[in-house]
């Protein structure tokens, strides 16, 4: 898509499921989404769509019962790996395509789906359960995956690059435990929602930055780790670092508390970090200052950002990529100027057109009508049907798939043909 | 070699946040400010030195191993301050040498039940799930009895030392802890910071002991005190229904039950260490009840 850039974290077909009395509800269902070096992503939609899932499901920290149900996200994964393991897919992919569907049907069966995490009742119950909703024309990736590791035992051990990429040695999902402990925090940073609830009352701000920073960085001498937290609180552009550690989190403003937070999270200059609706609980003046501030940390360090919101105007403003999601899918992904200028799916509009625009007299705001689906009854078409001005019958048929529109822009919907046409593949 | 890394780390983190030091004097200052921390202390300050000091107090000896029938039950006088008891020993001095035991089995008998509880608790309420169905099913066991009837029927089974008093009323005792420490670490779990620590690589480890734990400390301390003052009375009533320490031990307890029989005669030998033993019992209270304004970093420098 686009060529010449690495990814720094790329994630395929993630599906994450929360399995409840009621039924299962599938929070993310299909996510397919990269993140290059030294880029700002946005992540836009609705409340519920699954954007801080997507977070979470990164961090492997799915609350209980959700599980993630099947996908790969690739982190950091070397250039010549990737690769191969693109040509693998790639043979995979066509070595599924000569099956037939009964073959296809038996292959589910024998690799059905397998639920990742904690292997117990919730897991097993899990695991019963998707076997009885996918039906097998939806999860090809799961039995390409299934053929990957085919190909993986004909390599040899030699070819280390080689085995690396056909068993994916680079999936976080693949990792252990103790590695993505490592992970988190030190290459993959989160910043929450709510600053003033999101740091230990009962400790100062001094305690919490040194406990992160000497764990993730060995730093066992007690002047270094006193420069490194004042650095890093320098960096945040925090007046008086000196006083500031020493303070308690009560004793700081909310955008104090903030700066802070992204202190914590890019102390360790992590490849990756994660803002899920950074400035939410913020005042409208500190948020711009919030926004320029992590846009410019997150230059200078040369990490990449995937920025959660429900806001077009931060995405606008800070990232060069938007990804929209809506019911547990991306629907559009585009660069941020050819999103606002040229918005293809109608959600996507409707969003443009419900964002009120300044200096411009309006008797009604615009809205979009219906609510969001309830994610726990799955059904075969587009997951905006019921809401869409444009929805036809195929529609109700079966689910788009996102296809390139033009350059760099991917859209699902059954709008555009080339996206429509695709279907099933 | 992990466990001192980890140590390390918290203790390089607790320096670069301004040390033990400022920690300890803001706690000494907002404490002095609270007039029920600063009696309770005092008062428990004061028991602390008498029982520390008892051996080399110019005090009579407080157990006699002969009847002194010429000293019985002589009323206070400058001899005696407290007067005497019915074998003609000295209650002051027997009075003072009780605050040691009485504190040291209240203080080892807390610890204990403490460490027990504190641990067990952590855990249900941490972890949750089966091992929360098992520990909290324990400490709902042991709740179900009075504490106190509980520790009588340990201590009569075990016979009568000292060791099996500190043992009867941790037994007893530690249920209360686990279920406090369960319900706090219920809802500390939940909290945004806690998941933001997983999301910055705690391990389950760290985030028990460093995160969870040090925000139930209030509550811990307040249940602390006030259960030492619940275990000198527990120590107390059993050494008076005589399932306490040995009768010839110098404890409250055992003189409240001998000095019950004298109480028409000789009011002296009751009184004094009742009122010992009251003014104590709050003491610790007082403690306890002004720890809970004083640990909560928030009210700091709020003046009251």
């Amino acid at each position: 898509m686009m060529p010449g850039r690495t990814p720094i974290i790329e994630i395929k077909s993630l599906r994450t499921q929360f399995i409840l009395r009621e039924g299962t509800v599938t929070a993310l269902d299909g996510i397919d989404l990269t993140i290059y070096e030294n880029e700002s992503l946005g992540i836009v939609g609705e409340t519920g769509c699954g954007k801080s899932m997507t977070a979470f499901s990164v961090l492997r920290l799915v609350p209980s019962p959700g599980i993630i149900e099947g996908g790969n996200i690739f982190f950091k994964e070397p250039k010549e790996v990737r690769n191969r393991r693109l040509r693998y897919v790639a043979d995979a992919q066509a070595w599924y395509e000569r099956q037939t569907l009964e073959k296809r049907r038996e292959l589910f069966a024998t690799y059905g789906p397998r639920p990742r995490g904690r292997k117990g009742r919730v897991w097993r119950y899990a695991r019963d359960e998707i076997k009885k909703m996918v039906p097998p024309d939806e999860a090809p990736h799961r039995l390409i995956m299934a053929h990957l590791s085919l190909i993986a035992k004909e390599i040899p051990d030699s070819d280390t690059v080689g085995k690396d990429a056909a068993l994916c040695a680079f999936d976080l999902l693949n990792r252990s435990h103790d590695y993505m402990r490592g992970v988190r925090g030190k290459q993959i940073s989160m910043i929450f929602q709510d600053p003033s609830t999101s740091l230990d009352p009962v400790f100062t701000v001094g305690f919490q930055l040194g406990e992160v920073i000497s764990l993730h960085q060995n730093i066992y001498d007690e002047a270094a780790l006193r420069k490194k937290i004042l650095d890093v609180l320098r960096l945040v552009r925090i007046a008086a670092p000196e006083s500031v550690t020493k303070q308690y989190p009560h004793e700081l403003s909310g955008g104090m508390k903030q700066r802070v937070m992204i202190a914590l999270a890019l102390s360790c200059n992590p490849s990756l970090l994660i803002a899920d609706e950074p400035t939410t609980a913020l005042d409208v003046t500190i948020q711009a200052q919030v926004l320029r501030l992590l846009k410019d940390l997150v230059k200078g360090v040369g990490s990449s950002m995937m920025l959660i919101t429900h806001n077009l105007g931060i995405v606008a403003e800070t990232c060069d990529r938007v990804c929209i999601m809506y019911a547990g899918r991306i629907v559009e992904e585009a660069g941020t100027l050819e999103l606002f200028g040229k918005p293809m799916h109608p959600y996507t509009q409707g969003l443009l057109t419900a964002f009120p625009k300044l200096g411009e007299q309006k008797e009604e705001l615009s809205v979009i009508r219906g609510t969001v689906p309830n994610l726990m009854n799955p059904f075969p078409g587009c997951s905006f049907v019921d809401r869409c001005d444009f929805a036809t019958d195929q529609c109700r048929r079966a689910r788009p798939k996102m296809a390139e529109v033009a350059p760099g822009h991917l859209v699902a919907c059954h709008l555009y043909p080339s996206g429509g046409e695709k279907d099933n593949a | 070699m992990m466990f001192r890394k980890r140590l390390n780390n918290l203790m390089l983190s607790w320096k670069s946040s301004g040390g033990f030091k400022q920690t300890a004097l803001e706690i000494v200052s907002r404490g002095s400010r609270n007039p029920m921390v600063a009696l309770g202390t005092t008062i428990i300050i004061v028991m602390v030195a008498l029982a520390i000091l008892a051996p080399v107090l110019p005090i009579a000896d407080p157990t006699l191993s002969v009847i002194d029938v010429e000293e019985r039950l002589l009323p206070p006088s400058g001899r005696h301050w407290f007067g005497t008891d019915n074998v003609g020993q000295d209650v002051f001095s027997r009075v003072i040498w009780g605050t040691r035991v009485s504190l040291t089995v209240a203080s080892l008998a807390i610890f204990f039940s403490l460490m027990i509880g504190v641990t067990l608790g952590l855990m249900a309420g941490y972890f949750g799930g089966v091992a929360d169905y098992i520990i909290a099913g324990t400490i709902d066991l042991f709740w179900t009895f009075p504490a106190f009837l509980l520790a009588l029927a340990f201590a009569a089974a075990l016979g009568s030392s000292l060791v099996n008093v500190i043992l009867a009323i941790s037994v007893s005792y530690w249920a209360g802890f686990g279920r406090l420490m369960r319900g706090q670490a219920l809802a500390i779990r939940e909290r945004q910071f806690i998941e933001a620590s997983r999301a910055l690589g705690a391990k389950n480890w760290r985030i028990m002991f460093t995160h969870v734990l040090p925000n139930c400390i209030a509550p811990l301390t307040v249940w602390a005190s006030v259960g030492v003052a619940d275990a000198i009375t527990i120590e107390s009533s059993l050494s008076f229904l005589g399932a306490g320490t040995p009768p010839s031990t110098p404890s409250w307890g055992n003189m409240l039950n001998l000095g019950m029989q004298y109480i028409g005669e000789a009011w002296w030998v009751v009184t004094f260490p009742g009122v010992i033993l009251l003014i104590t019992v709050l003491g610790f209270n007082l403690l306890g009840d002004g720890l809970r304004d004083v640990l909560d970093p928030r009210m700091k420098g709020m003046r009251r």
